[in-house]
Formats: structure tokens, C-alpha cells, sequence
């Protein structure tokens, strides 16, 4: 059974007191000389106690010599009695202790991390300082398998917090693309009361978990801070349930915060919901055209599409009878509506496209394209292939983009592939280049996914009321084999857009097919050599084994434009030759050289002598 | 093909960066050549540099478990990161074709063994040697000890004064006029052979300045506490080295004290000790880095559990701030490290332990279960057992145990949820952090498996926690039947 120490505590408390106040005073405190005396009971049960009691009152006798030693002595002697009276709790005692039921968050914990390499991330996660948002970057690129250990994880959800936004941005954008699984991590300690990065916590939730957290959202509204209730707002867009909620909020918000109301109730495809937009588009038009921006429902589509005609009727009239600062302020208005109208895809927005295209071809096209990137909705891509079937190859754009998001690769292929013929169909057509620009557009949107290594379209739209860092979408999609052995065997000279060519090709490109290897190490040696080598060929050419780096230094500026250093910088660390071999060809080019600056030269010469003397170019 | 695993490649690289260098250079192809001996003993290859001729890079594993690296490169880096990338290569599982032996290596390789028979052979004849001249260096090397012991004894004298001067006004007295005195007072003890208690000095008139500087009274206690420590490092000290001066005694006996007063431990003062252990398995319980503002250094700390014992023993790897370009940093360790001469120093509890010379093996199963077997299995026996180590004043405040437990579990009061640990009778000790410490408690809810909360071993530090009076265990790993899994690092 554990003895009761509180005397000790308070005798303790006062010798403390004493050493702060200095042992010259010690004969005067009376409540030193109390305490002591309470211990004087105990002091008959043992002898240890027997001594801490003698020990202490000799520190309150003036005439002891040795006051301060005896008073360290007895506050050692305290500490090691009060240590091995140090308790823990027998059976029973706890009362029942409820189990930790871990918290799934879709966390591992990953074996053997480092210290050299978990430290660092971490500090950078939670510290204060520069370098940190360097340290995370490289540690994504380099082990991206750290961060899925829930001690990473765990951090990363507080660096939501940090005032370094562009840290707290990245760390959200790579939340966002994490499940639902994540849910708990985010809720947990959630603060309600303006603590930084709340407001992203929740919306990541919004994004991973949609409808599933509502009561959630539910209980935070009423405690939140004024930053935060906005985006408690905005996360109440994601079910119906919350119709009654949102129109009460629109009633009693004001500011920044009704908007919000608003723009969540454009969420939601109810009657209600409908009729207010209605009714708010009457009275304030302009507003509507601001915050139906981002939702896909139906009647916000209609009523966009009423302010579309109404405003191409205007535009159709020139604007008669306005003043020149009200053409301007028509203009602006057409901006936000075109933006506006992007993803709406309702029966009567799609009878406005003619329309619009006659008004407005470019903005017509670029609207379908758009829209079929943030939604491939069936209505948008029934409407590209039929606008095309009825007007033309002007529609090419998102005809071909709309095939591509719907039909098989080998369709999409034998339809479009004549567009990119060298010298065949290419040529039949009148706009024939014009034409295959608009096709190679949307090849050029093309990316290689880092996760699945699939292909997919890449596109992102601006953060609206709920704010936040701009978001990647991703759409997958599948190409067709043969169109990468039809770009690599279009003759360079042929291929105006060649960068963008390229860009496609090398985005494209898989390993492990040696036939195809050889056709792509030829295509970049060419295009190195016929347009001036840039590090996208190196790059290109080591991942296709291809050997023979010799000569293309010597073509880095052979382009209109002179190559900046950082590129040349870029090439020369890249190309796989010996240093005196690189240093022999950049001696050659410099020798050629004419267009640089003097200081540029310097920098190259210092390069050239490095090279030569078999050091690196920083040395 | 010698097994070599990514965590013994970082324990030889010289920093991370070294070894993401040498990964780089892997993944580049740099090896235009690959060879090594049917026995293994070295591998060696060409790699290409930025310079015209490839490097000839070689790791010769003849000399024992530390191998012997070798690289034509200019670098000043050691090993540098061509060796490193060879390594990689090895532990890839690269194709390496068998060759000779080149005739440089052989050559240094014969160098080095002749060097090492000559270095036996001075031993053996400074051992042998009783003759005139060793018994004068024992002459001037007793006169020194008795010098040294004599100034170190002045010097606690004046630590006693400075001690007394310091209670007789109080610490409360203490402002920055005075602050300046005691630092200069402090710079003393340096010359009396005492930088352990200059260091205690130092800390005490940091925890002055922090109270000075944030009125903060809990720095009065913490300086109470250093007091309490130095003054009991002088008693005793005192008494051993007045025992040591009269008995005429030399050397240095199995004590604490040696290195609380500042001494540093010669690997042969440990061995002439017999405080040394033959064939020793290690599995890292845990590991930090920290850096101690008195002491003006990082320390690497790592907690080390020995298979066949279940001893818990510590190592510290001090990187002085004036030297840390020169020392290296030690890292994490997660497999089993067999070290065949361990020495350990005096003390009890954890005991500080270090060596030279090691080999790593992937952890197994089996050896979490033989550590798990030994892990402490009821509460009130521990407690009772660590409790009357820490009493010591001189004693670490904490020490590192490994508990087998029955379950996690926790009371939520008011607004905070406090963690229990419970064994098999039903006994519970606290969880909690060690003030000053990063913390680990919190990470026990989101272990990605629930059932490691359950019938598991817990390595933790327990303490006593003055302000509860409770024993507390700061969590820092489970240990299942197959892994180790880190709270903290």
C-alpha cells in the first residue's frame, strides 16, 4: 500500500522555497518549521525519515555551519523517498480502461525509414523555417513511400497550419487525392475557434468524403469561426438533405458567408433550390453568373443559357446606343459568362452553341472543349460529333476530343488519323494545317499519370467560393498504338508544330519495346540535329538506349533563339560523354559561338576548362 | 553474392546525400565493369566519372567486417559515393563477373597485413617490456595521476564554495551581474580537470537565465535539481578521490564517477575493467538525435536490446558543434546487429555500450520472439526494480525497459484521454511523454493495426512524474512477433 506523501511533498516544497530565498533565511520561516514538524510522526516509523527530519531542522539552526550542503542533502534524500513511493495503479484500480481502438487513416507503418530520412521530413512538416518546403519536395520525388507511414501522415494533416502557404497548398493538394480513409485524421482535433488550417482540413474532407461527413459539417457550422464558417458553408453542397439548412442560411448570412449559401445551394438539385436561382437571377443577374459558375445542375444550366441568348441578341444588335465604358463593361461580361457556361451541358444550353459560334467561333469551340475536359456528360459529346456532322471540320477540336472520351482507340484512330497524313489527306483538306493544329491541340493535353502510369488528359479549373490550391484533374484515356508509329514516321521537316510533337511522343513513350526504341532514338537524333539539341532529346534518347551522344552539343544552338544557360547547363550535366568529350564539343560550339552575352561566355568557357580537366561544371 | 542491405550502406556512407549520389550513379549505368573474387572477398569496377578515365573502384572485404574502400576519384568524401554506388550495385544483386585479383590491390592488401603483424608484434613487445623505460613512463604517469587528482580535488572545493555562496543568498538573489560572475567562476573548473561539473555549472546558470529570462519559476526547481546532483558529484567525488590519494591507488575503478566528472572511457580502460562482452546480438529499440545546449553537441542516442540477455543498454554518439564536420552522424538501425567485442561502461541500469567491428542481419521473427521473451511481464516487479535504480541522485532520471502487456487502453477525463498500460494481473501504468521530449502517446491511435495494442511488448522509458507521483512509461516501440514498430524513430 502506498504511504502518504504529502507531508514530504510540503516539507519539500518549502526547502525549495528556502533554496530560492537563500538558507540565511531559513531560521525565520515559520512554515518551513511547520512542515517539519508534521513530519516529526512519521520520523518514528523509519529511519530514513528519522534523518530527512534532523537533516532539515539542523538547516533552521543559525549557528550550523553547514546549512546549504545539509539543505541539498536533505532535498536529495526527499526526491530518492518520494521516487521509490512513486505509484502505478493496482487491478482494478483504473476502473475499467477503455480499449484504443486504432484509427484507420489509410496509414502504414512503414519498416526501416531512417532517422537520417524521417527526421528531416518531419521537422520540415511541423518546424518553422527556410529550405523546409525544399526538403519535402525532394523527399516526395525521391521516396513518395514515406508519406503513406502514419507518422508522416499525421504531421502532414498539421501542416495543413502552415503559414507558408505554398507548403500548406501542396500538402492539401496531395491530401485531396487520398480516400475517404483519411477522414478520421482530418476530424481529429479539429479546432472550430480560427485555428490556421481548419479550413482546409475541411475541405479536403468535403473532397474525400462528400455527403459521408455531413454530420459532421453539420456540427462544426455552429461553433465556427468567422474564416471558417464560410468554408463549413460551402462543404453543406454535397446532399439534398441540407436543402432547408442552406436556404436559412441564405435568409440570415450576410457578406462573404451568404454567397457561400448560395453557391452551396447551386450544389443541389431540388425544386427549392431551383426556384430560388430563378428568382435570384431576375433580381441580381450578375451575381447568378458569379456563383452558378461551378455546378452542373440543370436549371443553373437554363438559366445561363437564358442570359447567353438574351446577350448574343444584344451582341447580334452591336451594342447599339451604349456609351463606349458600357461596350467595356459588356465585354467583361461576356468573359464571366463563357466562363461561366464551361460544363453546363442542359438541352437548352446545348441549343445555344450555333449560336454562340457564330458570334463567337473561337470561344464556341474552346467552351465544348473545355466543358467535355470538366465533364465528359453524353449531351456535350453527342453535341461535338453532331456540330461537326453539321457544320465541319470547325468543330474538330472537341469532335475529336469527344471521340476520344467515348469511343474505342481503334475508332478514334481511323477516323482522325488522316488529318496528321504527310502528303495525304493532310493535304486535301483546305485548312489542312490549321486543321491538324487543332487535333494536335488536344493530343498535346495528353499526360503520362504518375500513379497508374496511364495515360490521361490533365486539366484544371480556378479554385472557386470554396476556395483553395489549384487542383489537376485527371481523365483517363486510352490511344491507339498506331498513332505514335504515324508521329514517328512523319518526316521532321514536315512536322511544323514539332515541339509539340514531341511533347506527345515523349509522354507517350514506354519502355521495353525494342523496334520501337530504335524508331524513337532515330526521330530525337533527327529533330536534335534538324532543330538544335534540347534536353527533352537527351532525356528521350538515354531512355531508348540509344548510344551515340557524339555531335549533338555541338547542335544545342542551332535554334533561332539561343539555348539560356540553365538549358545548356541541363544538356551538358545529361548527355552520357566523357568530360574531356563534352569540354572538346562545347570548345567547338563556342567557337561558333556569337550571340551570347559576355558574361554567358565566361560562364561557358569556365564550363569548357572544367570539362576538359575532367571536373564537374561547378567545380 | 554477399548480402548487403540499404540501412549497412547508410551506416558506412558518410552522410544521406553520399548515398543518393551513389544511388543516382547506379541508376545512371556508371559501371562500365563489374568483377569480383570467387570468394568474395572484394569486388572492384570501372566507373564512369565526369573526368576522361573511369574511375577504378574497389570495396575489399578481407579485412574483417569493416570493409577497406578504394577509388581513384579525387573526392575528399570517405567512402566516397563511387564505393557507395558499388555497394548499391551488390546489394541489387548486379551480375558481376568473377576475375583476378588486380595486381594494385593485391599489393596494398599485402601492405596492409604486414602492417598489421608489425602493429601486434610493437604490442606484444610493449607488453612484454618490464624493462627501465616502461617503469619510468609508470613513474611520470603516477606523478601526473597523483597532480591531476590533487587540482580536481581543489576544484571541488571551489565547486563546494560556489555551491554554498550560492544557497546562502538564495538563487533568487542571482541577477545578471551575478550570473556573469558564477559564468566566469565556471570557466574555472576547466582548469581543475572537472568538465563534468563545468558542465552541471552550465546548465544550472542556463536554467537562471530562462528564469530571468521568462519568470517562469519552474527553472528555480530545475536549478534546485542540478544543485542537488553537483553537490552530490563533490561529496562523492570527493571521498573516492581522497580514498584514491591515500591508498596510492592508479587507475580508474568500476565508477560512475570517472565519467560524471568528466572523464572519457578508453576502449582498454573498459577491457582492463572487464567490462567487456564477447559476441553480442543487438536489435535498436529506438533512436534520437538531440542536442545538448550545456554541453555545446548533438548526441545520437539509441536504445539497444541484447537478444540473448534482454539488457537494455544505450549508445551515444557525441558530435560536437566545433567538430561536426568530422564526426560522423549516426542513424537508425533496424536490423540485427551482431557485434563480436563489445565493451560497456560502469553504471547501472542502462548502461552505455559501444563497439567495433559489427555485422547486420535482417531481423526475423525468431529474434523478436527470443526478445520478447524477455521482456519484464509484471508491473509491481519492474517498478520496484527500476525504482531503486533511479533513487541514485547520480542515476539517469528514466530508464529504458521492455514490458510484455496485456493491453492498451485508455481514460478520458474531462478533456483529456489519459493512456494506460496493463499486464496480465490487471496492474496499469500511465503513458506518458517525457517533459522535454518529443512525444510518442499520441501516435499510439493511429498504428495502422489495432492488434498491436493487444498482448504485445512495450519498450518504453519509465520515470517518476513529481507533480502526480506516479511511475509513468514514455512509449517509444512495439514489439510483435515480427517487426519492430517505431513510435518515434
Amino acid at each position: 500500500m502506498a504511504m502518504n506523501v504529502s507531508g514530504f511533498l510540503e516539507l519539500q516544497r518549502h526547502l525549495m522555497a528556502t533554496a530560492t530565498a537563500g538558507v540565511g533565511l531559513a531560521s525565520e520561516d515559520f512554515r518551513l518549521k511547520r512542515a517539519i514538524d508534521r513530519m516529526e510522526p512519521l520520523a518514528a516509523a523509519s529511519p530514513v525519515i528519522r534523518r530527512i527530519t534532523d537533516m532539515a531542522k539542523q538547516i533552521t539552526r543559525p549557528d550550523q555551519p553547514n546549512r546549504a550542503g545539509l539543505l541539498l542533502e536533505t532535498l536529495g534524500l526527499l526526491e530518492a523517498v518520494l521516487k521509490t513511493q512513486g505509484t502505478f495503479s493496482g487491478p482494478g484500480e483504473t476502473g475499467q480502461l477503455k480499449p484504443v481502438d486504432p484509427v484507420f487513416c489509410g496509414a502504414r507503418a512503414e519498416e526501416g525509414i531512417p532517422y537520417s530520412r524521417l527526421a528531416p521530413l518531419l521537422e520540415a512538416l511541423t518546424g518553422s523555417g527556410n529550405l523546409r518546403y525544399a526538403t519535402i519536395m525532394q523527399a516526395h520525388e525521391e521516396t513518395p513511400e514515406i508519406f503513406t507511414d502514419y507518422r508522416v501522415r499525421t504531421r502532414m494533416v498539421k501542416a495543413l497550419g502552415d503559414g507558408y502557404g505554398e507548403l500548406a497548398d501542396t500538402i492539401e493538394r496531395w491530401l485531396r487525392e487520398e480516400g475517404n480513409e483519411i477522414a478520421p485524421l482530418l476530424k481529429e482535433d479539429f479546432r472550430t475557434d480560427g485555428v490556421k488550417g481548419m479550413d482546409r482540413r475541411l475541405r479536403i474532407l468535403g473532397e474525400v468524403s462528400k455527403e459521408k461527413e455531413n454530420a459532421f459539417y453539420c456540427r462544426v457550422l455552429p461553433e465556427a469561426s468567422r474564416e471558417l464558417r464560410v468554408t463549413a458553408i460551402t462543404t453543406l453542397r454535397y446532399t439534398e438533405e441540407n436543402e432547408a439548412l442552406l436556404l436559412d442560411l441564405v435568409r440570415s448570412e450576410k457578406g462573404k458567408a451568404k454567397k457561400a449559401a448560395m453557391w452551396a445551394l447551386s450544389f443541389l438539385d431540388t425544386e427549392e433550390a431551383a426556384d430560388f436561382w430563378r428568382g435570384e437571377a431576375r433580381k441580381h443577374p450578375q451575381e447568378a453568373v458569379e456563383l452558378l459558375r461551378e455546378t452542373d445542375c440543370d436549371y443553373a444550366s437554363d438559366i445561363l443559357a437564358g442570359f447567353l441568348r438574351t446577350y448574343l441578341r444584344e451582341k447580334a444588335s452591336g451594342f447599339e446606343g451604349l456609351t463606349k465604358e458600357q461596350k467595356k463593361g459588356k465585354e467583361e461580361t461576356e468573359r464571366r459568362l463563357i466562363e461561366a457556361v464551361k460544363g453546363k451541358h442542359s438541352p437548352a444550353m446545348c441549343d445555344c452553341y450555333p449560336e454562340l459560334h457564330r458570334f463567337c467561333p473561337e470561344d464556341a469551340r474552346d467552351v465544348l472543349t473545355d466543358s467535355l475536359l470538366l465533364g465528359p456528360h453524353p449531351a456535350l459529346i453527342d453535341l461535338a460529333g453532331r456540330l461537326r456532322q453539321e457544320n465541319g471540320d470547325d468543330w474538330l477540336e472537341p469532335a475529336f476530343l469527344a471521340s476520344m472520351l467515348s469511343e474505342e482507340p481503334e475508332q478514334v484512330y481511323e477516323q482522325f488519323s488522316g488529318y496528321f497524313l504527310p502528303g495525304g489527306l493532310r493535304k486535301c483538306f483546305l485548312k489542312s494545317e490549321a486543321q491538324t493544329d487543332k487535333l494536335q491541340r488536344v493530343l498535346e493535353r495528353l499526360k503520362r499519370n504518375e500513379k497508374d502510369g496511364g495515360l490521361v488528359f490533365l486539366f484544371h479549373r480556378t479554385p472557386g467560393m470554396a476556395g483553395g490550391p489549384l487542383i489537376w484533374h485527371r481523365l483517363p484515356v486510352v490511344l491507339d498504338e498506331r498513332w505514335i508509329s504515324l508521329f514517328l514516321r512523319l518526316p521532321v521537316k514536315e512536322a511544323k508544330k514539332e515541339d509539340g510533337y514531341d511533347r506527345i511522343l515523349s509522354e507517350c513513350y514506354v519502355s521495353g519495346d525494342p523496334t520501337r526504341d530504335v524508331l524513337y532514338g532515330r526521330y530525337f537524333y533527327n529533330r536534335a540535329m534538324e532543330r538544335g539539341t534540347r534536353a527533352v532529346d537527351i532525356k528521350m534518347l538515354k531512355a531508348c538506349g540509344w548510344e551515340d551522344f557524339h555531335g549533338l552539343i555541338e547542335q544545342v544552338q542551332k535554334g533561332k533563339k539561343p539555348l539560356p544557360l540553365w538549358q545548356m547547363k541541363q544538356i551538358l550535366e545529361e548527355i552520357p560523354l566523357s568530360g574531356p568529350e563534352k569540354g572538346g564539343e562545347l570548345n567547338r560550339l563556342l567557337q561558333k559561338q556569337k550571340s551570347k552575352t559576355p558574361g554567358e561566355l565566361r560562364v561557358l568557357e569556365n564550363w569548357r576548362d572544367n570539362l576538359l580537366c575532367g571536373f564537374t561544371l561547378d567545380d | 553474392m554477399r548480402e548487403i542491405g540499404e540501412e549497412q550502406i547508410f551506416s558506412w556512407a558518410p552522410n544521406p546525400a553520399a548515398v543518393a549520389n551513389a544511388r543516382k550513379i547506379k541508376a545512371k549505368g556508371g559501371f562500365t565493369e563489374l568483377f569480383r573474387l570467387e570468394d568474395e572477398s572484394l569486388y572492384w569496377g570501372k566507373c564512369q566519372g565526369s573526368g576522361k578515365s573511369s574511375y577504378d573502384v574497389s570495396v575489399d572485404f578481407s579485412g574483417g567486417a569493416e570493409p577497406v574502400f578504394r577509388c581513384s576519384c579525387p573526392s575528399r568524401q570517405f567512402p566516397c559515393k563511387h564505393c557507395l554506388a558499388l555497394l548499391c550495385e551488390i546489394a541489387a544483386g548486379a551480375a558481376f563477373t568473377i576475375g583476378r585479383i588486380p595486381e594494385e590491390i593485391e599489393e596494398k592488401r599485402k601492405k596492409r597485413e604486414a602492417s598489421a603483424v608489425k602493429k601486434a608484434e610493437k604490442e606484444r613487445r610493449a607488453e612484454k617490456d618490464t624493462g627501465g623505460g616502461a617503469a619510468a613512463k609508470k613513474k611520470t604517469r603516477n606523478s601526473a595521476a597523483r597532480k591531476k587528482t590533487e587540482k580536481q580535488l581543489e576544484g571541488l572545493l571551489l565547486l563546494k564554495q560556489l555551491i554554498t555562496s550560492l544557497l546562502t543568498n538564495g538563487l533568487a538573489s542571482l541577477n545578471g551581474v551575478s550570473l556573469k560572475q558564477y559564468r566566469e567562476l565556471a570557466k574555472q573548473l576547466g582548469d581543475y580537470y572537472l568538465p563534468g561539473p563545468l558542465v552541471g555549472l552550465k546548465r544550472l546558470i542556463r536554467a537562471m537565465e530562462l528564469c530571468q529570462e521568462t519568470g517562469d519559476e519552474k527553472y528555480y526547481q530545475e536549478a534546485v535539481k542540478i544543485l542537488i546532483r553537483l553537490q552530490a558529484l563533490e561529496k562523492k567525488s570527493t571521498e573516492y578521490l581522497r580514498k584514491r590519494q591515500d591508498s596510492g591507488e592508479e587507475g580508474w575503478e568500476n565508477t560512475i564517477l570517472f565519467e560524471e566528472l568528466g572523464g572519457i572511457w578508453k576502449r582498454s580502460q573498459l577491457e582492463e575493467l572487464g567490462c567487456e562482452k564477447e559476441d553480442v546480438r543487438l536489435v535498436q529499440l529506438s533512436f534520437r538525435v538531440y542536442y545538448d545546449e550545456a554541453r555545446k553537441e548533438y548526441v545520437d542516442e539509441g536504445y539497444w536490446a541484447d537478444v540473448d540477455t534482454g539488457e537494455i543498454s544505450v549508445t551515444r554518439n557525441y558530435r560536437p558543434l566545433r567538430a561536426l564536420q568530422h564526426v560522423k552522424q549516426e542513424d537508425s538501425c533496424f536490423s540485427l546487429v551482431k557485434a563480436p567485442n563489445m565493451v560497456y561502461y560502469p553504471g547501472e541500469g542502462n548502461r552505455r555500450i559501444r563497439w567495433e567491428g559489427e555485422s547486420r542481419e535482417t531481423l526475423t521473427p525468431d529474434v523478436c520472439r527470443k526478445l520478447r521473451d524477455r521482456a519484464w511481464r509484471s508491473i509491481p516487479e519492474v517498478v520496484k526494480a527500476v525504482k531503486n535504480r533511479i533513487k541514485n541522485i547520480l542515476s539517469e532520471d528514466e530508464e529504458g525497459i521492455l514490458l510484455a502487456f496485456d493491453g492498451i487502453g485508455k481514460i478520458e477525463e474531462e478533456e483529456n484521454i489519459c493512456y494506460f498500460v496493463k499486464d496480465k494481473e490487471g496492474n496499469a501504468l500511465r503513458l506518458q511523454d517525457l517533459p522535454g521530449q518529443e512525444g510518442a502517446v499520441e501516435m499510439l491511435k493511429w498504428l495502422p493495426d489495432g492488434g498491436i495494442l493487444k498482448e504485445q511488448v512495450l519498450f518504453g522509458k519509465l520515470y517518476y512524474e513529481p507533480e502526480s507521483g506516479h511511475m509513468c512509461l514514455a512509449p517509444f516501440s512495439i514489439l510483435t512477433e515480427e517487426q519492430i514498430i517505431r513510435l518515434l524513430y
